[in-house]
Order: C-alpha cells, then sequence, then structure tokens
C-alpha cells in the first residue's frame, strides 16, 4: 500500500506532472524523428537535467524512453521508414496496412499494443523491486566485481555489432575510465599535468558526442533523403475484432519484452524481433503477416515497449544498463548522485517508486498523445535534416559547455563525436564505449577493494555464492554467440 | 509549403532556440547587467561542499542585492578551481568554496596558490570526523575499540585516498600507539556503509550527515569522534582526547576571495555570507546533519583555521609518504 502511494506520488506534484508531460511529448517528438530517437534526445537533454531534482531528471529522462520506443511506431507506420531501432520490425506489417488505406487503424493497434506492453512492464518493475531491496546487504566488492564482468560479458551477445567488435569497443571504454586521479593510490593518470582530467572524462561529453553528434555527421551523409508519406485521417482505437484477434499477442509480446529487457545490454529492438517473430509462430494467419497483419504490428510494438520497464530492472538494481536509452538514463543517474544497485532499492524506495510511478503514467500520456495527436506528430518528418542537425549541434555544443563551463568537455564531445562515426562506419556499437565507461571503474575498483579487504586472497572470488552465480552466467555469454554461430 | 507546416516549423524553431538560449542562460541565472558573482566550487552536483555553497548563496545574494552564479571547476582535488580564481580580477565579483580537500592540494603542490593569496570570508561547516562501526561489533565501545587494534591491524573504509578520512584513521592509529590501519578506499560513502553492514569492514570513517539514518535506526554505531568536545546529538559518545588520543579533525567547508579585493567589498561579502547563515534556512541545514550554528564563523576564526588545517594536513601528508 506504502509503495502504491509513493508510485502515486508524482500525480500530485504538479512539477513532476509538468516534466512528465514535457518529457512524453519531447519523446514523441525524438521517437518520430528517423535518427533522433530517445537515446539521442536523452543525451541531448542531460545536461540540462542538472537544474533539476534527481528524481524529476530521472523521470524526465525515462519519460522519453517510454514515449519515444511507441514515437518510433508512427514513421514506421506512416513513411516505412522506423523512427528508432526498435520500431524496425513494425514497419514491416505497419505500413503495408497503411498503404491500404487503414493507416489509422494500424496506428490505433500500434497505440493500443505500445500501451499494455509499456504498463505491463512496470508491474513487473515494481513486482520485483522488494525482491531486489532484500538483496542489497549481500553485495559487498567481489559481489560487485563479479556483477561488472557478467555486465561486460553480456556485451558479446547484445544485439547490434559482432561479439569482438562490442568487447573492443567495451574495452576502449574501460581504458578510457582509466583516466583521472586513481581513487586508491590517489595518483593521477593519464592526466598530463591537465588538472581538469584528473577528475576522468565526464560521462555527459563522452554520451553527447557518441550518439548525437556522430548521429548528425551520419545524417550529413543522408542529405538527400526523401520521405514519402501515406495520408492519415484520424487514430482509430482498435475494432472488437481486432481485440479478439490480437489480445494473446499483445500479452505474450509483453511477456517477451519485459523478460527481454530485463536481461542486461539487450533493449527494445531485440524484444521487438522476438515479440514478432513469435506472433507469427503462433498465428492463425501467418501467411498475412508482411502484408498488413494487424497481429504482427501488435507482437512487434507490445514487445518494444514492455522492454522499456523490463530494461530499467537491471540498470537500477545492478548499475547495468539494459538497453542503449537506459545506458543514458543510468549515466543521469550517476551525475545527479545516484547510486544504482541493490542499495537504492533499500535506501530510496520512494525514489524508485516515483520512477516507477512516472513510467505508468508516461504509458497513459503517449496514449492520449498518440491517439489524439499522430497526425500532427507525423508531420514534424518533413523538418529538413539541413535545419533539423545543426540545431541538434547548437544544443549538443550549448549543453556539453553549460555543465562544468569548460571547453575541455566541448573538445572531448567532440572527439568521441567524430570516433563514434567512425566506429559505425566500420559496424561497431557505441553503447559497449558507455558501458564499458562506467562498468570500468567498477571492474577495477571493487577487484582492488576485494584484495585489499581480504589480504589479497583471490579463493575469495571463489567461495561467494553470489559471485561464483555470476561468474558461471559471464561464462554462458561468453560462449552463447559462438554456439549460436556453429548452429 | 503549407501554412500549417510553415507554423509548425516556427514552433519548431522556438522551441529549439528555448534550448539553446534561454535554459543556459536559467542555468547561468546570469544577470541582465553582466555582473553577477562567481561562487566557484570544485565539487559534484550533490555533494556536501556544493549543497553548502548554494545554501549559503539562497540568502547571500539576497542581502547583496546582486545575483551568484555558481561556477564549477572541477579538477586536481581543488586546485583547478584556485587556479580558476587567481585568473579573476581581484574585484569581489567572486567567492571560492574552499575546503580540507583544497588544503590537500595545496599541501601535494598540486598549485602554486597559496594561503596569502586568499582573504578568508567565513566559514560555513565544521563538520568532525567520526569512527562509525557495525553496531553488532564489540568495538562499538570505545575501548574495546583501542583495545581491538592494539593487538591487531582493523579495516578502515575511507573516502578515496591522501585526504581528511585516511589521515584521520592514521593519525588516530600512531598518536595511539595502535596497529597499523589496512585502508580501504571507496569512491564514495554508501559502499563503505553496506561493507560495514555486511561485515566485510571493520571501521567507517565518515562525517555524521552520511550515515545519521543506518545511526538512528541502530544498524550503525559511532565509536569515537575526532571532535575537541562532545557532538550534541552524540552525547554518549567520547571523543578521541577523553580516550587518551589527541586527535582533532573534521571535514571543513568556508569562503574566500582573492587578495586584494578592497577592504570594504570584502566586509561586505563577509557580512552577507555571516547573515545569510544565520538564517533559518542555512541553520536548519546544519541540524539536519548534524551540525549546530557554532559552525558558522567569521573571517578572523575561519582564516585561522585555514592556517592550521593546512599546516595539519602537510605534517600528516610527510608522515604518510606522500611529500618529502
Amino acid at each position: 500500500m506504502d509503495n502504491l502511494l509513493l508510485m502515486m506520488a508524482p500525480l500530485f506534484s504538479s512539477k513532476l506532472l509538468l516534466v512528465l508531460l514535457f518529457g512524453t511529448l519531447f519523446g514523441l517528438i525524438l521517437g518520430v524523428l528517423p535518427g533522433l530517437g530517445p537515446t539521442t534526445g536523452g543525451a541531448l537533454i542531460l545536461p540540462f537535467t542538472m537544474t533539476l531534482d534527481p528524481l524529476s531528471a530521472i523521470v524526465l529522462l525515462t519519460s522519453i524512453y517510454c514515449a519515444g520506443t511507441y514515437g518510433g511506431a508512427i514513421t514506421a507506420v506512416l513513411i516505412n521508414t522506423p523512427g528508432t531501432p526498435a520500431a524496425a520490425a513494425t514497419c514491416l506489417d505497419g505500413y503495408p496496412l497503411a498503404q491500404k488505406g487503414e493507416a489509422g487503424r494500424a496506428l490505433g493497434m500500434a497505440t493500443v499494443s505500445s500501451t499494455v506492453g509499456g504498463i505491463f512492464s512496470v508491474v513487473i518493475l515494481v513486482f520485483f523491486a522488494p525482491i531486489l531491496a532484500k538483496l542489497a546487504y549481500e553485495f559487498g566488492q567481489p559481489e560487485y566485481f563479479a556483477l561488472a564482468i557478467f555486465g561486460l560479458t553480456m556485451l558479446a551477445s547484445i544485439g547490434e555489432g559482432s561479439p569482438i567488435k562490442n568487447l573492443i569497443a567495451a574495452a576502449f571504454g574501460i581504458l578510457i575510465s582509466t583516466i583521472g586521479k586513481d581513487f586508491m593510490t590517489s595518483i593521477d593518470r593519464f592526466t598530463y599535468g591537465i588538472n581538469e582530467l584528473s577528475v576522468g572524462i565526464g560521462f555527459i561529453p563522452v554520451v553527447v558526442g557518441l550518439f548525437a553528434i556522430s548521429e548528425m555527421l551520419t545524417q550529413s551523409t543522408l542529405l538527400h533523403q526523401v520521405f514519402k508519406r501515406v495520408a492519415l485521417k484520424a487514430v482509430k482505437l482498435p475494432s472488437k475484432e481486432d481485440y479478439k484477434k490480437t489480445w494473446k499477442t499483445i500479452l505474450r509480446s509483453s511477456g517477451i519484452g519485459s523478460f527481454i529487457g530485463v536481461l542486461p545490454a539487450e533493449g527494445g529492438t531485440v524484444a521487438s524481433l522476438i515479440g514478432y517473430s513469435e506472433a507469427k509462430r503462433f498465428s492463425k494467419n501467418p501467411e498475412e503477416f508482411g502484408k498488413g497483419s494487424i497481429e504482427g504490428i501488435a507482437g512487434a510494438e507490445a514487445a518494444n515497449n514492455a522492454a522499456t520497464g523490463g530494461a530499467m530492472v537491471p540498470t537500477l538494481a545492478l548499475g547495468i544498463p539494459g538497453s542503449a536509452t537506459t545506458a543514458v538514463i543510468l549515466t543521469g543517474l550517476i551525475i545527479h548522485g545516484v547510486r544504482p544497485g541493490p542499495d537504492l532499492f533499500r535506501e530510496q524506495p520512494d525514489f524508485l517508486y516515483g520512477i516507477f510511478g512516472a513510467m505508468l503514467i508516461a504509458n497513459i500520456l503517449f496514449f492520449i498523445f498518440g491517439f489524439f495527436g499522430a497526425k500532427i506528430f507525423a508531420r514534424i518528418t518533413l523538418v529538413p535534416n539541413k535545419i533539423l542537425w545543426p540545431m541538434i549541434f547548437t544544443v549538443s555544443v550549448c549543453g556539453t559547455y553549460s555543465l562544468s563551463q569548460s571547453i575541455l568537455d566541448v573538445w572531448i564531445m567532440l572527439f568521441f563525436g567524430v570516433l563514434g562515426f567512425f566506429m559505425r562506419r566500420f559496424g561497431f556499437s557505441v553503447v559497449p564505449v558507455i558501458i564499458g565507461l562506467i562498468l570500468g571503474e567498477l571492474v577495477e575498483g571493487t577487484l582492488r577493494q576485494s584484495l585489499v579487504i581480504f589480504d589479497g586472497n583471490w579463493l575469495i572470488f571463489f567461495t561467494r555464492p553470489i559471485v561464483v552465480t555470476f561468474f558461471i552466467l559471464s561464462f554462458i555469454a561468453l560462449i552463447f554467440p559462438l554456439l549460436k554461430k556453429k548452429k | 509549403m503549407k501554412k500549417s507546416f510553415k507554423l509548425f516549423l516556427a514552433a519548431a524553431v522556438l522551441v529549439t532556440e528555448f534550448f539553446v538560449v534561454a535554459l543556459p542562460l536559467m542555468i547561468t541565472s546570469a544577470k541582465a547587467d553582466g555582473h553577477p558573482i562567481q561562487a566557484i566550487t570544485h565539487a559534484g552536483f550533490g555533494g556536501g561542499t556544493d549543497v553548502t555553497t548554494r545554501m549559503m548563496l539562497l540568502r547571500t545574494r539576497r542581502y547583496l542585492k546582486q545575483d551568484m552564479q555558481l561556477v564549477n571547476k572541477k579538477g586536481g582535488g581543488g586546485a583547478a578551481s584556485m587556479d580558476y580564481m587567481m585568473t579573476l580580477p581581484a574585484d569581489g565579483q567572486h567567492t571560492l568554496t574552499w575546503t580540507t580537500g583544497h588544503a590537500v592540494s595545496m599541501a601535494l603542490g598540486k598549485t602554486k596558490v597559496k594561503l596569502s593569496d586568499m582573504q578568508p570570508l567565513a566559514r560555513g561547516t565544521d563538520d568532525p570526523q567520526l569512527f562509525v562501526v557495525n553496531c553488532k561489533n564489540d568495538i562499538k565501545d570505545a575501548k574495546k575499540f583501542i583495545s581491538a587494534q592494539k593487538s591487531k591491524s582493523l579495516k578502515y573504509g575511507t573516502t578515496h585516498v591522501g585526504g581528511i578520512d585516511d589521515v584521520s584513521a592514521i593519525a588516530f592509529t600512531k598518536k595511539g600507539k595502535l596497529t597499523d590501519p589496512t585502508i580501504v578506499p571507496y569512491k564514495g560513502v554508501g559502499p563503505i556503509k553496506t561493507n560495514l553492514i555486511k561485515g566485510d569492514i571493520d571501521v567507517g570513517v565518515l562525517n555524521l550527515g552520511e550515515a545519521v539514518t543506518e545511526i538512528e535506526d541502530g544498524t550503525l554505531c559511532v565509536s569515537v569522534v575526532l571532535a575537541s568536545n562532545r557532538m550534541e546529538k552524540l552525547s554518549n559518545v567520547p571523543t578521541a582526547t577523553e580516550l587518551g588520543i589527541p586527535v582533532v579533525l573534521s571535514t571543513v567547508r568556508g569562503f574566500v576571495t582573492r587578495k586584494g579585493v578592497p577592504a570594504d567589498r570584502k566586509k561586505q561579502l563577509e557580512d552577507a555570507m555571516i547573515k545569510a547563515m544565520e538564517h533559518k534556512y542555512f541553520q536548519s541545514f546544519l541540524t539536519d546533519i548534524g551540525l549546530d550554528s557554532t559552525s558558522v564563523v567569521g573571517a578572523d576564526e575561519w582564516g585561522k583555521q585555514m592556517e592550521v588545517m593546512l599546516a595539519e594536513m602537510t605534517a600528516q601528508l610527510k608522515a604518510l609518504g606522500y611529500i618529502n
């Protein structure tokens, strides 16, 4: 009951409601714009969240995440271009259905299934919270070390990029995390006498550079792209027949999405593809898939939005991001002085349930905005890249500079922007760099702390049950892609 | 191009410009006349130094009838913030939050700035160092704590090394002729508390505000206080001096400005700060973190303490082998 009241807190705070409204609208706009999406948008707005209190900041980022994930479906249906990678599977049936003159029906189903999937996953999140809270005191430094190793090995099986490339990118992230004053010895590392570097490379310049600037450079190569839009009169709520046809698919995909979201380093893109293929497998009319199947839309959309809540579980409970956007949210938590982990569930339940409540409300809000405003949001795709991306560049520079009034941060952002552009060009995902940067510090620090605490006894890593469990999971995560390849 | 689309485009430009122009302006809160006072800090957002500075700013800007802008210059354990201050003219349009960390940086030679380059204004907080233990552990009793460390090395959890925390542990050990401690550095206080509760370390070197929840719910206990007098909230906990080990160390945060600022302007800044920190807002902040009104002192007392702190930190860092 107490937790329910804590969840409802955002409803009673005009400030949080305003943040939620803004976040949902902003997320929808970002989701609609191909190339932007909640990850880039979250990275862009991250510096500006510093003016907010931690709860408002994270509520803003999570509402952008929820609404942005749904927003991708609008362009997927109307212009056959997924606004976000997670909406790629929605194109397969959404656009064909729109071409048949049923764009309103397709968007209606996408809106309803996204909302159901999103709400379902928040319920899962609430269910997991008390269990994780009990684990808080079981996590000492050896457990955190094993957990960080597990998070890094999960990169081998992440959806985007090859396992080897992901691990190389993560290793690079870890290398960057060693820049700055070593907190164990107080010695500066790789700072070359620059005092500003002694606090390490800031997360925000790296995140903004890797996501926003590299995407801008990528988009600059696509200036010739012209989108053809299917006409939309109004979004229609699904008919009784459509509900009858899809309710099992929606529930199944919600479960699949929540589960895949929980897996560290997976996310909405993988969830929607699996949700879609499972919908096809269980369908009575699999031949309709790819030609405008309403079940196909429901399967993909329920799954990708369910992954949002699921992905927040490892992010909040373990400090391991469940997706690219949650990597940005994790950065937000860290810069606001919130240390994710089991302790968070014990120490700040009001903060956590506030986030859960906000996610629930964001799902309802994007349903309303999506239902009544899809037609307007669809027009956003007409903003030419030549206007949109220079604006984003200006916001990136201002945002990064304003944090510490440091021009060095701007240079770091630009460096990582160019680096991210080339990484993408050569088939590397930029997400592992962020995860490496975040977890690198944890891996190094907890290993050394554990050895100091236990007098250099390495056997400690093989005598604590949680540590051993994570090591076994890490081993499975490493060999899983190899086994999959052999098959 | 349709009219509705043109309108939409105009709105989009306006919204973006809001982020580009208005929001950064809101962040810096710069006054239209372009003369806000820069309140320089070296600390991350939400930390003790950041919060103390923001609490001071709340009323000071009102008493000075001039806006104050928080300027964050991280790096070098405060060295970057001191270096930055020295680039500003001595016109009284800036303040710097000076802490124990700055004394460490100066002692380590990370900056060329000397105490004589600054003028003290006022002290905001004087937060004694505490030795916190698990309440289930026998060493919650100060005498048992000392006898335990006479026979074996205790594991002390500190925030970073080469700072006030490990200096506290080492100074207590040396002056008490106890077994050398094992220092386990952490990046923040959260894991120190968890590891204390789990029993992986013996002692956490903390300030009261950092562990007040666990102390109040009886999970963690304070064994020794490194203050000259017992703390009001911990009246049953002895000071190190009472136990025959004369160590008095605290995390201190105060404010300074550049040398050369005209005396009348310096007095104006000092008076406004003292008045602001005597206001109920700042006072209730002090109560929340377990301190009282004695934390706030004027330039004279604060200046003397800065000199003592720098001398003490230099001596301790020499003893620890960080400097020759």
